[in-house]
């Protein structure tokens, strides 16, 4: 097990990094408000910067890439309310700034943008966003071609009125995450975990179903704790059940699985990423920690397993 | 109710007597008066008690709820009926005056309440203020002798400035109030005025008219000075705190100007600060810097002192910047509101200028003035018709709203990971500076600027390359996998040897037992002409003609499984392992001895090898045509999805798999494919796949965009119908060599994308190695054959 480290030179926190579909480039964004796209260089074995570009004006708080069908194309979110679609442009040179160009930006939120998220690629170009005004908005480039038009699909409010006449909403209060279904046997399906202010819940993910009988959902809580919940498709519904409840010792801010769906990831405030790997008696024994990536004061990367 | 006011404003005068500067002693005889029409409202007919909005509690109880309050909420909010404009103190801070468009009101703000008390619009102003302004007492005599004495200045007096231009200046001395003088000078509309912090009788306004004028209030008009910018409208000004003869100034056209009120000439600096115009400036308490905010939604901020054309310090918010202001004791933050749209106040800590330190968010609309009360204490106002007294502890922190880890998984297993060091580093990356300073201190003059080095990122980024995934055998096995069904035994055979290739043990054992299983239902000439039919047929045979002996030994191996299986999953595979491999190179030699012990071996191994699947079928007798399906069904749960796809592929319909399920093994796989770039591989197994919906995604209608070979446009548009380019206006693609349209077979360079029939091509190729055409490409040797 090795870790190899890269310098992003981000000049504020990182919110998110994510691969593309073939794991060979690399997006981060930071509260710098800026993307940076990365890509493994065969000859270094290092990650080079392809870019670097000012993006919002504001926290960039997540980033995700389209499937490949549909061209090089990054979707970004921010605190400054909207989303942006980028697509690379070939003949740009690399580094140049100019190499993602802006296709759309999508504003209709009132508050911050807190999660976006491409729906599987057989749905289409379809884009979830979710922003702390408590919308759900779905949006579709019904022209795969042209980028630069998305068509606004539904809007859901799922604003959980505590007070329902104020027209206003408070940007500290909405806290929502979301995540597609990714399994092409049920109808489009997102979760979306609005906040409860009990024990907040940061981040949430649906784990690729690889033909598995269940679905496995897993959530990033406030109050130190990785659930896994276990999705039994009755007819008249889901049966959910509550398989692992663990401990990350600290507020978990994201949870993430691996590509197959076996591997469980989290990191918090702790400054540890743990690994969760399904013991072979799912139902009886849950998740186990199989692995910890963490930043010791040393500022090396040590991995416990 | 007029009783209750007096106390709180009795123990304001305690508690803000020994903090007030000694050098203003002749101040205070006049706040009795104030304290006096206080106490007596009916005095002043324009005294209301109307609109208190509390945010948590009652009024009845304000007494008891104190303590409470003190733990969680300072907010006190009070509605005008009016959308507001601006606000300015009094210059003891227990006053606010407030302006609106139809309203002008100055409010008694204590700790806990907010009052009315003397509404000052009539009809003579029918214009809304712009700006409003408290006067200021005079700080220092001797400089000018007739100021001697004159301390209380203009302490009484409030100045507001119209959108026609004109200034008022409102008498409020003895609790009513009157105009006192009404200043007529500017021909448009006067956008912000200032006293002069150690001179209250110092009035300066920055105009539309692209001027800014100075009143000494004791002499009559006109202004004692005008100050020409020359830069189009003045959007705001303000006097230096430190060095009160320095003013900065505000343009519509994006720079700032520092004049000297006794050089009224010239500006003595001048910067182009911002794109677009400068809404706001604001002296730094330490007198050389200076903060700016404009229409280009950045703050930036300015050393006087230093030559430097370029901002010392820059923050970019997401919104114009209408106003901001520097917070007393913290030399490194400024609170900034915005022009449209966001209805928050920030608090920035230059020093970390992505992230606001601080976040208000009580106001319903934008706000349009606020003010530092103390270090913790923000009055605002909003054109949501509300004051809002609000303390520190009101606001949130968007830091703590922010993750500061994220994850990323590839295709391969690895971990992109960026985590922050745990701990020890909260102080510095949580908190930049925690409000620690209970204790209210009224706003020192004095407080040098610290340079704080730029707060360091504790967050480190990596990557983790985990063992779970073998990308290298994965692809092994796809790319060498038989998947054909025609021939079982030597397809197992094969994939078996595969598997062992990439040292898939378990796998190449499973294959074998496949092997087993469905190979010797098929009729023998069927195993084809392999080298291992030998092997396959003694193994058969001998599976046949010993029954007895099979199932004995089987049977004792059932004990040795459960004995196995016990064991952590862990050991288990290490064993089998090792125990296969030293048996492994015997294994041939011994099969074709065909001796039956060996031969016992042999399944033996493989057995233990898959015991998990097999132990509970091998409890029943060995048959011919025994029951198979519950451990395949069990063999597919194990495996993962390359395994179930070949599998499936190889048995074809001798198995039976749910057919949804079928169909998410075959996308998932060949999803991973895709991911791998193993495109040969994925389409063979959507072409030899039986499933409708797999075999769908080779048919899709494929387009692939064509671009013109001369300015590389895509051709996109059909109007032309493909012959010529839209943009250069050239014959599509012709024929390099003789230049006419190609009909039907079209060959190109994919290098310089230059092309034509396919046999001047041919011709051209033999001898050169260039492209026909001239461009310099070589395109020979790798596109063309002849």
């Amino acid at each position: 097990m090795s870790v190899q480290h890269f310098d992003s030179l981000h000049d504020d926190l990182i919110h998110d990094v994510a691969y593309d579909f073939y794991g060979k480039r690399l997006v981060t964004c930071s509260s710098d408000q800026k993307l940076k796209v990365w890509e493994m260089s065969p000859d270094t074995n290092n990650w080079e910067q392809i870019d670097s570009w000012k993006a919002h004006e504001c926290s960039v708080l997540k980033v995700v890439w389209a499937h490949p069908e549909f061209g090089q194309v990054i979707a970004s979110c921010s605190f400054d309310r909207s989303i942006r679609i980028w697509e690379e442009q070939e003949h740009e040179p690399k580094n140049s700034g100019k190499r993602w160009f802006e296709k759309a930006r999508l504003v209709d939120s009132r508050g911050s943008v807190q999660d976006v998220e491409f729906a599987p690629n057989f749905w289409g170009l379809r884009l979830a966003s979710i922003a702390a005004d408590g919308v759900l908005r779905i949006y579709e480039a019904l022209e795969v071609s042209n980028l630069a038009h998305w068509t606004l699909m539904d809007e859901v409010n799922v604003h959980l009125s505590r007070n329902s006449n104020t027209t206003t909403l408070k940007e500290a209060e909405g806290n929502y995450c979301l995540s597609w279904c990714p399994s092409r046997y049920q109808s489009p399906m997102i979760v979306i975990v609005l906040d409860g202010h009990q024990d907040l819940i940061h981040d949430v993910a649906w784990a690729p179903n690889m033909g598995r009988s269940y679905h496995l959902i897993a959530t990033a809580s406030k109050d130190h704790r990785v659930r896994i919940y276990k999705l039994l498709d009755n007819k008249d519904g889901f049966a959910i059940e509550l398989i692992s409840d663990l401990n990350h010792n600290t507020e978990v801010w994201k949870v993430k699985w691996n590509v197959t769906g076996t591997i469980l990831s989290s990191a918090g405030d702790d400054g540890k990423v743990r690994l969760w790997k399904a013991s072979n008696k799912i139902e009886s024994e849950g998740f186990k920690c199989m692995g910890i990536v963490c930043n010791d004061r040393q500022s090396s990367d040590t991995m416990e397993t | 109710m007029s009783d209750r006011s007096k106390t709180v404003i009795g123990r304001w005068f305690t508690d803000q007597r020994p903090s007030t500067p000694a050098t203003t002693p002749p101040a205070w005889p006049n706040f009795s008066t104030e304290a006096g029409f206080i106490a007596n409202p009916q005095l002043t007919p324009s005294f209301t008690l109307t609109n208190h909005v509390w945010n948590d509690t009652t009024q009845s109880s304000i007494g008891d709820s104190l303590l409470e309050k003190d733990q969680n909420h300072f907010v006190i909010k009070h509605c005008l009926n009016s959308s507001l404009t601006s606000l300015s103190a009094s210059p003891d801070h227990n006053h606010v005056v407030v302006a609106g468009r139809e309203v002008l009101k100055v409010l008694s703000v204590s700790e806990r309440e907010i009052t009315e008390e003397i509404s000052l619009k009539n009809r003579h102003n029918k214009y809304s203020s712009n700006d409003v302004k408290w006067g200021n007492v005079c700080k220092f005599n001797g400089i000018k002798n007739n100021c001697t004495g004159c301390f209380s200045a203009t302490k009484n007096k409030i100045a507001t400035a119209a959108t026609n231009g004109s200034i008022i200046i409102w008498d409020i001395g003895n609790g009513r109030a009157k105009i006192d003088r009404r200043i007529n000078e500017h021909s448009r509309a006067v956008n912000r005025i200032c006293f002069n912090p150690a001179n209250g009788l110092i009035l300066l306004s920055a105009s539309q008219d692209y001027t800014m004028k100075l009143w000494d209030l004791r002499e009559p008009e006109p202004a004692k000075f005008t100050f020409e910018g020359k830069c189009e409208s003045v959007r705001d000004v303000q006097f230096n705190s430190i060095n009160t003869n320095d003013f900065a100034a505000a343009f519509e056209n994006g720079t700032i100007q520092k004049w000297d009120i006794r050089k009224p000439i010239i500006h003595e600096r001048k910067l182009n600060a911002h794109i677009g115009s400068v809404l706001a400036v604001d002296w730094h308490s330490d007198g050389r810097t200076i903060a700016s905010g404009g229409r280009d939604k950045s703050i930036k901020i300015w050393d006087m002192n230093s030559d430097s054309r370029r901002p010392r310090d820059a923050i970019q918010s997401m919104t114009s910047i209408s106003r901001v202001q520097w917070r007393p004791n913290h030399p490194n933050e400024i609170a900034s509101c915005a022009l449209l749209s966001d209805n928050r106040i920030f608090v920035w800590n230059i020093k970390r200028p992505f992230i606001a330190s601080y976040c208000f968010e009580e106001h319903d609309d934008v706000p349009t003035g606020f003010l530092w009360h103390d270090s913790e204490v923000l009055w605002s106002c909003s054109k949501d018709k509300f004051f809002i007294q609000q303390d520190m502890k009101d606001s949130y922190r968007p830091l703590n709203m922010l993750s500061k880890c994220s994850i990323g998984w590839s295709a391969y297993d690895k971990i992109a990971f960026a985590i922050e060091k745990p701990n020890d580093s909260e102080d510095q990356s949580r908190s930049i500076s925690s409000p620690s300073n209970q204790f209210r201190i009224m706003q020192r003059r004095i407080s040098p600027i610290i340079i704080e080095t730029r707060n360091e990122l504790q967050q480190k980024t990596g990557i983790a390359s985990l063992p779970t995934f073998d990308y290298k055998s994965f692809s092994y096995l796809a790319e060498n996998y038989i998947i054909s069904s025609l021939d079982i035994v030597s397809a197992c055979e094969h994939n078996a040897k595969i598997a062992w290739d990439v040292q898939r043990f378990r796998t190449a054992q499973t294959w074998k037992i496949i092997q087993l299983l469905y190979g010797n239902l098929e009729p023998m000439n069927k195993s084809g002409s392999t080298h291992d039919v030998t092997d396959e047929n003694l193994l058969k045979e001998s599976f046949l003609t010993n029954p007895s002996v099979e199932t004995k030994s089987l049977k004792d191996l059932n004990k040795d499984l459960n004995t196995v299986t016990e064991k952590p999953n862990e050991t288990l595979v290490e064993d089998e392992d090792s125990l296969f491999e030293s048996d492994g190179e015997e294994e041939e030699n011994r099969v074709k001895e065909s001796d039956n012990e060996d031969v016992q071996k042999s399944p033996r191994n493989s057995i233990k090898m898959t015991s998990r699947t097999v132990q509970t079928t091998y409890n029943s007798t060995l048959y011919r045509n025994w029951d198979k399906e519950p451990m395949i069904a069990q063999l597919l749960d194990y495996y993962a999805e390359q395994m179930c796809v070949t599998l499936v592929l190889v048995l074809g319909d001798r198995i039976k798999i749910n057919q949804e399920r079928l169909e998410q093994w075959f996308f998932s796989y060949i999803e991973l494919l895709h991911r791998f770039q193993l495109w040969c591989g994925a389409t063979h197994i959507i072409s030899s796949s039986k499933i409708s919906s797999v075999e769908m995604m080779n048919q899709q209608s494929t387009t692939i965009y064509t671009t013109c070979n001369n300015c590389f446009r895509p051709m996109l548009n059909y109007r032309s119908g493909y012959w010529i380019c839209e943009k250069c206006r050239k014959m599509l693609n012709p024929c390099s060599i003789c230049h006419n349209t190609v009909k039907g077979l079209y060959t190109w360079c994919q290098g310089c994308s230059h092309g034509g029939h396919l046999i001047h091509m041919q011709e051209w190729f033999l001898v050169n190695n260039e492209c026909p055409t001239g461009c310099g490409h070589k395109c020979s040797t790798k596109f063309f054959y002849t």
